[in-house]
């Protein structure tokens, strides 16, 4: 008898919505973290979303995962970025209270049925002919489970440094997980080696913020949430402030004593959230770098410093920081610092995240190589539901490039050797159209509600939305209206739909109200929807067609028991390639470096022969 | 569709049907060289052979100790072969019994009969050209002309795909920058940066058009000028056609209406195929056949590039142009007076005067007078007026890379509109993937195995 279903390893975002989501799915979960008081920190910046990362959140809620459900209750402050952009590429955003997230989370585990929460540090992962079996704590406990999903985060191997200093550690003031990577390598895995970054940390009594700029959240931000009825109070404001000449020349004159610069850092660090000595060093012509001034919570006076991202010693970061305007006398309560830490290239993983050497052992996160809350929490959600369906006996759950921005990071993951922490883009979505945050619900709750982590009441709610708004497009296009009453350059009496009135750029669904009874009553959230249906419409059915064309490779399934080493026609590179990412279709077999059209069109002739006979399997 | 296996061995004669002084079987595929050793007896072991090496010997026969044929065995190693394969190529007798038995022997050692097109497939599956060279292999055996096959030739030599290929990496790099400005929050291009933008928008879309237009020119330099000959009854179209092919080609009589079908023969003019066709006099038909050679006559003449219209000098001329230009109107077309050896100087001279301003060309059919100065004003009208010149630059001759071009245009079209007035970058971002996607289809790096077996199909077999 094993003491549990489910292990999942890590108290993380990523192992916050594993735990959830296998507990949810009736499975007992035991969630085991170093420091039970820990769980749910936030060990970056106190924000969730962000331009790509909002959809995560939303795409995270719509699956029945509980990220976007702690935000709408512990922030403080919510914008929709790219407001001036079209409304694909709308990102919601929020600042979060540090604290009461932390404690919000633990409060939604603790009140999970199926879960337990068991404090400890595990030393080593136990495989038996290949498959896992069991952990081993620091302590000597053995806890056994039938799956194992491992979301680490920074822990593994992590070493702090803060200018010429080193200090072993997986966050600032927490032990670093020594063994388990070792544990992981023994078992045939292959690690290397990442670094991430964290700016300084300031006392907000002694900035002069009346000299700074104000932003305020969003009156109108629609909560993350489906489970979320109320409206979200903004509790906080945010700051913007500018770097000045004399930090850069601060910056260039301890350039040497960066842990960056000086050759400490073998680990590969982020392109898209710079440190600012790389930033001053790389764009040496840009007069000054923007930074955000973000408050940590209600109840305290901490001001997280988005932009300034370092791992120069302490007295340079205080140089820096009085260089700043509206900074000059601050007080640093802790400095930023630079971490390294193990990961594990994903080509060792499935899509299910299964790992290959492993089975039943998944991973989560940044042990993946990715950045950020969302990219983790979209994995540990994605891991969660895998190794429950597995040990159900049911088929893994893969979302495609088409479907989800969690289908495009999946697939970039196990398609794409990392040169660096991985974070989400809308641009990495290539059919980032279709893939918004108001249709989060309508791509993806059918699969929350299979999975038993979408409850009825919510599907029903938005089965209703969804009706409502179909018979108000259809009304639009039939109820007929003069264009002048809406466009005062139109002098003639033509008339023309509400829906043909809306494709215009310039008319809002809000600006139909004036001309149109029923405009007026119809609920603002499903006008937006309807809007943003009826001005994509030409796009999305462009979009339609390409997505129908990608369909025909990522339906043709690459069998587990297919060897392409025995693939006569294929290229040395391509064989190799192919051999150590093992792509599940022909789709991610094309996606790969090194394989030609020629290479696939090879594959799909053997393909064909393989399956010949046989039912092929399409992907969900 | 579906496309052949790609991992046998397969066979083909390569010559074209029909007795010849030598004929050429191509096999190629792993098993290349043993089967080349099973059926030839040689004094080396072809197994062992060094590749671009040439070898004499003997093709055994069905039964033992008979021979089928003396041949040369040509042998050609993996990669640095015509399909990126190890390959024989065996030249025999060019008799097509013995031609068939080799590849029979073939078969018999574990080849298979190769498909239309396959070997070039082979070279593009085996990574060696791009599908728009697999394409100019097959336009290259098809060239009637200099022209295509110089173009044809080009295609082959990848520089038009080169030139496909570096238009792709510009769009790439300006779509690169509407997708970074997406991704910053609430950041716009600056407006001297959305100058620069569309200056290179511009001038991506200006070479694509370049290329698209080229394509009229393609489409005359692959399938040739198409020049009608036509007038009323028995004002010598069939004479001029047969002096113009300088041979007896059509039937010509006294009896109006004896040209009932359209007769065409081609030759070259300017490097470029010059098709000419002998039309059926356009009158009210007497016959139902001569009905049906009337309609085909329109069907010409609407294809036309050039029409040359006869006329009878003795036959109220004059007349008889004035109501024929207007079913001539927006065409290219010269004007002929036959039969000038029936008519005095003088008669000439005043025709000349009154018809100055449609430049006619006095000839005679019979004796052939003239006949040269209408070739050389066919030549004229040809540089003046058809785009045929500049064969060693990009020229499409293809439709599917026309229409692809086209497709990445309005694509750009659609992305300039959109930046000008100032509307949302994902939207242009989508359009500069689209129009990315479309040059990328030419070159085959998206593309399905419908399009494949589709395209390599059109190929004789052999190639």
């Amino acid at each position: 008898m094993r003491d549990y279903d489910v292990i999942v390893i890590g108290g993380g975002h990523a192992g916050i919505e594993a735990a959830a989501a296998s507990a949810r799915m009736e499975l007992t979960t035991a969630l085991i973290s170093g420091d039970l008081a820990k769980i749910g920190e936030m060990s970056c910046n106190p924000a969730i979303g962000g331009v790509g990362k909002g959809q995560l959140v939303r795409e995270i809620d719509a699956l029945g995962g509980v990220m976007g459900y702690i935000t709408d209750n512990t922030g403080i402050h919510f914008r929709a970025l790219n407001k001036s952009k079209g409304p694909a590429v709308w990102s919601s955003r929020a600042q979060a209270d540090r604290k009461l997230y932390r404690e919000f989370s633990q409060h939604l585990l603790l009140r999970i049925p199926n879960l337990s929460l068991v404090s400890g540090m595990v030393r080593e992962i136990i495989a038996l002919n290949g498959r896992f079996d069991h952990v081993i704590l620091m302590d000597g406990r053995t806890i056994t489970s039938s799956a194992c999903v491992l979301a680490s985060g920074t822990f593994l191997n992590g070493l702090i440094h803060i200018g010429e200093k080193q200090t072993p550690a997986g966050r600032v003031g927490e032990p670093p997980s020594l063994y388990l990577s070792e544990s992981l390598q023994k078992l045939g895995f292959q690690a290397g080696r990442l670094k991430t970054g964290t700016p300084p940390r300031l006392d907000g009594s002694t900035i002069d913020f009346d000299r700074l700029e104000k932003q305020p959240g969003d009156d109108d931000f629609r909560p993350f949430s489906l489970l979320t009825n109320n409206s979200l109070t903004n509790r906080a404001f945010c700051y913007l402030t500018y770097t000045s000449k004399l930090t850069q020349e601060v910056v260039e004159r301890n350039l040497h004593r960066s842990a960056m610069f000086s050759g400490n850092i073998k680990g590969i660090g982020p392109r898209y959230c710079p440190s600012i000595e790389d930033k001053i060093h790389r764009f040496r012509d840009k007069e000054r770098h923007q930074l955000f001034l973000e408050p940590e919570g209600l109840d305290t006076n901490e001001i997280y410093i988005n932009g300034l991202s370092t791992s120069l010693p302490e007295d340079v970061q205080l140089d820096i920081l009085h260089s700043i305007a509206g900074l000059e006398h601050v007080v640093m309560n802790r400095p930023g610092y630079a971490i390294e830490y193990d990961f594990f290239p994903a080509f060792q993983i499935k899509p299910s995240l299964e790992t290959r050497p492993v089975e039943h052992l998944y991973f989560a996160g940044q042990i993946n190589g990715t950045s950020g809350y969302e990219e983790a929490g979209a994995q540990g959600l994605m891991a969660g539901i895998n190794a429950a369906l597995k040990l159900k006996g049911d088929e893994p759950f893969y979302l495609d490039r088409s479907q989800a921005y969690i289908g495009v990071m999946i697939d970039d993951l196990v398609t794409k050797v990392p040169t660096e922490p991985y974070r989400m883009f809308t641009s990495r979505a290539e059919y980032r159209l279709a893939l918004r945050e108001d249709n989060v619900a309508d791509r993806l709750i059918k699969y929350g509600k299979q999975f038993g982590l979408i409850n009825d009441n919510i599907y029903d709610t938005y089965m209703a939305k969804r009706q409502m708004i179909n018979a108000e497009k259809h009304r639009l296009g039939r109820t007929m209206v003069l264009i002048s009453q809406i466009d005062s350059s139109a002098t003639n009496g033509d008339k023309c739909s509400l829906a043909l009135l809306l494709k215009r750029p310039a008319i809002r669904y809000c600006d139909l109200a004036g001309v149109d009874e029923v405009c007026r009553e119809f609920p603002a959230d499903c006008g937006e929807h309807v809007e943003i249906e009826v001005k994509y419409e030409g796009y999305l059915d462009k979009q339609q067609r390409e997505i129908d064309r990608f369909q025909q490779l990522e339906s043709k399934i690459i069998p587990d028991d297919f060897d392409v080493r025995k693939v006569n026609g294929l290229k040395t590179e391509a064989v190799g390639v192919l051999h150590q990412f093992r792509p599940v279709n022909l789709g991610q077999a094309s996606r790969l470096a090194g394989v030609t059209f020629a290479d696939i069109t090879v594959l799909m002739i053997h393909l064909k022969r393989h399956t010949n006979g046989s039912v092929s399997r399409e992907t969900p | 569709m579906t496309l052949p296996d790609s991992d046998d061995t397969i066979v083909a004669i390569s010559t074209p049907p029909g007795y010849g002084g030598i004929g050429v079987i191509r096999i190629s595929g792993k098993q290349a060289f043993t089967i080349a050793n099973t059926i030839i007896d040689t004094t080396v072991n072809i197994s062992d052979v060094k590749s671009h090496t040439i070898h004499y010997g003997y093709v055994r026969g069905t039964q033992s100790g008979s021979i089928t044929d003396e041949v040369l065995v040509a042998a050609f190693r993996a990669p640095n072969s015509y399909t990126g394969e190890d390959v024989i190529e065996i030249s025999a007798h060019g008799n097509p019994q013995i031609l068939k038995q080799i590849v029979s022997l073939a078969i018999d050692s574990g080849a298979r009969q190769a498909a239309a097109g396959e070997f070039t497939m082979r070279a593009f599956l085996s990574g060696r050209i791009d599908l728009v060279q697999a394409e100019s292999v097959a336009d290259l055996i098809a060239a009637e002309s200099a022209a295509f096959q110089q173009v044809a030739l080009y295609q082959l030599s990848g520089r038009l795909s080169a030139y496909i290929g570096s238009i792709r990496a510009q769009l790439l790099e300006i779509g690169a920058l509407f997708e970074a400005y997406t991704d910053f929050p609430d950041e716009e291009i600056p407006r001297q940066q959305k100058g620069e933008l569309l200056a290179k928008l511009n001038d991506v879309t200006a070479s694509l058009s370049r290329l698209s237009s080229s394509y009229r020119r393609g489409e005359i330099i692959r399938a040739g000028v198409q020049i009608p000959i036509v007038g009323p009854p028995n004002a010598g179209k069939s004479s001029l056609f047969n002096a113009i092919l300088a041979e007896e080609r059509a039937i010509v009589t006294e009896i109006p209406g004896t040209t009932r079908d359209t007769i065409a023969e081609k030759i070259e003019i300017e490097g470029i195929a010059v098709r000419f066709v002998d039309t059926a006099g356009l009158r009210e038909a007497v016959d139902q056949i001569e009905v049906a050679g009337i309609e085909r006559s329109r069907r010409e003449i609407d294809a036309a590039n050039l029409l040359i219209a006869i006329f009878d000098v003795t036959d109220d001329p004059i007349e008889r142009i004035r109501s024929s230009l207007f079913d001539l109107m927006g065409k290219y077309f010269i004007v002929v007076l036959n039969k000038i050896d029936l008519v005095s100087e003088s008669d000439l001279a005043s025709l000349d005067y009154e018809l100055g301003d449609c430049r006619p060309v006095f000839l005679s059919a019979k004796t052939l007078v003239g006949v040269d100065k209408l070739v050389a004003r066919i030549s004229s009208v040809m540089r003046e007026s058809m785009p045929i010149s500049g064969v060693d630059t990009n020229v499409l001759t293809n439709k599917r890379h026309f229409l692809a071009v086209q497709n990445a245009i309005s694509f750009l079209t659609e992305a300039r509109v959109k930046l000008k007035q100032g509307e949302s970058y994902e939207l242009m971002a989508f359009d500069l993937r689209q129009a990315t996607n479309s040059l990328e289809e030419i070159l085959g790096k998206i593309t399905n195995d419908d399009l494949l077996a589709e395209i390599f199909s059109r190929f004789c077999i052999g190639k």
